[in-house]
């Protein structure tokens, strides 16, 4: 067994993964709740619980990514069942994005899509949405997902493809939503 | 069917680049749906959100005092454990010391004076020790009246394999049946995948055997496996660190052949050296 509290300096080793997986864990819980505030407590959280747990963490049994989202996981799950909200659509951060680069027309259509890609997203079978916040957001791949959602790694690739689709098609057709 | 596989294969890896920032395969290569559903998924890429700098050096700063703190409750815990004072004890005086061991000698001879019956064993005890007379009922009985033992396999603890770049790794996959009764692993070789070290991403696979293999109680068998170093696409892989895992072995007794259904996650692991 080894612990990566043991074989690195503590401080060195987690900054280093909070620097690796902060992004990641923000878009996969942004993906789950309104609101950039919302989403930036819970991923605080998230690292809250990480590093508290963290002298417990064996890379023998999971990898880093599959115990750290199981932990964002476990987070948004108690975040519902607290605060009673859904996952619904964010209408208030395309816009505060921190890359300020883009004018207020492309910043008015990411907007739009963004809103459209959760209204899609809200359609499909719970297990698909979830691979594809794992997949998009957390950066998982599919051996990982498999992993975390007790499915084989072909079926995720099978079910990625069948969402990923869907999607696409959803985003074709102008009357849908 | 089979092709429906090979595409979703193929889209998986391209959205695996995509996510890694390396090119796609040419557009030529994928059929037309493969084609658009990657394009799609550069399209939701570009929708993802990020968190403010901000956020991020406060959280960051704030998480690594905590830790700092965390580290220091640590040790003063450490300091006050009931083993830590004992150990301050024992290094105040030779007295101290002395009649510390004297007292620990003397519990753990009583311990074992004890533990060997001398001071309380009646007659009774005694023939209850003694073996059993041969009309006890067969074991046959009691394993019969028992529940069936589920069957046991373990595989050899892991080990580490280190390689030039190249060169074929022999990996040992030693299978001993640990339970009771002989058991079946079919299909036999399994399904067998290395996978690169931190990111968990399998380079290479090989597919399951068609074949049956049995294993008596105890006994061991091993299947040896010949990586030449080459991921599914035929490259050789770069140095580093990769495991060997077996996804889903399936194995049971001879009355019930597909019984458990066991996952190895790291068998074997495989350091490839730089070259």
């Amino acid at each position: 067994m080894s612990s990566i509290g043991e074989t690195k300096g503590a401080q060195e080793a987690f900054a280093e993964l909070y620097d690796q997986y902060l992004d990641k864990v923000f878009r996969y819980i942004k993906y789950r709740v309104n609101g950039r505030e919302v989403a930036e407590n819970l991923t605080s959280t998230v690292f809250e619980k990480a590093l508290v747990n963290f002298a417990k963490y064996n890379s023998d049994r999971a990898s880093f990514s599959t115990w750290l989202f199981s932990i964002a996981r476990n987070v948004l799950v108690d975040h519902y069942r607290v605060d009673g909200r859904r996952h619904s659509i964010p209408l208030d951060d395309v816009s505060d994005r921190p890359s300020t680069e883009i004018s207020p027309e492309e910043a008015f259509e990411l907007k739009e899509e963004a809103e459209k890609l959760n209204l899609y997203l809200a359609q499909l079978p719970q297990e698909e949405q979830e691979i594809i916040r794992l997949k998009f957001a957390a950066e998982l791949n599919n051996r990982q997902i498999a992993r975390m959602l007790g499915l084989t790694e072909t079926n995720v690739g099978t079910k990625l493809y069948r969402a990923v689709r869907k999607l696409r098609d959803s985003f074709k057709e102008p009357h849908n939503g | 069917m089979a092709k429906e596989s090979s595409e979703e294969r193929q889209f998986s890896d391209n959205l695996d680049k995509l996510l890694a920032g390396v090119g796609t395969e040419p557009a030529e290569k994928m059929s037309e749906d493969c084609r658009t559903a990657v394009d799609f998924a550069r399209r939701l890429t570009s929708l993802r959100d990020e968190p403010s700098p901000r956020f991020k050096q406060q959280t960051r700063n704030r998480l690594l005092a905590r830790l700092v703190e965390q580290e220091a409750a640590r040790q003063k815990e450490e300091r006050h454990r009931p083993w830590g004072s004992l150990g301050r004890l024992l290094s105040l005086s030779p007295v101290w010391r002395t009649a510390t061991v004297t007292i620990a000698v003397a519990v753990l001879a009583l311990a074992v004076i004890w533990q060997s019956g001398l001071f309380n064993q009646p007659e009774g005890d005694i023939a209850r020790r003694a073996p059993a007379p041969e009309s006890a009922p067969p074991p046959q009985t009691a394993a019969a009246a028992a529940p069936t033992p589920a069957p046991l396999l373990e595989l050899r603890p892991l080990e580490t394999i280190s390689a030039k770049p190249g060169e074929a790794v022999r990996v040992e996959l030693v299978f001993t049946n640990t339970g009771p009764q002989s058991i079946e692993l079919a299909p036999f070789p399994p399904a067998i995948h290395v996978a690169q070290s931190g990111t968990d991403k399998v380079v290479r696979s090989f597919a399951a055997g068609k074949a049956r293999r049995a294993i008596q109680a105890s006994e061991t068998v091993t299947y040896a496996l010949l990586w030449d170093q080459k991921d599914d696409n035929g490259r050789q892989v770069g140095p580093g660190r990769y495991f060997v895992f077996i996804d889903d072995l399936v194995f049971g007794t001879g009355t019930q052949p597909d019984e458990t259904r066991r996952s190895f996650g790291r068998v074997v692991d495989v350091l490839i050296q730089s070259p």
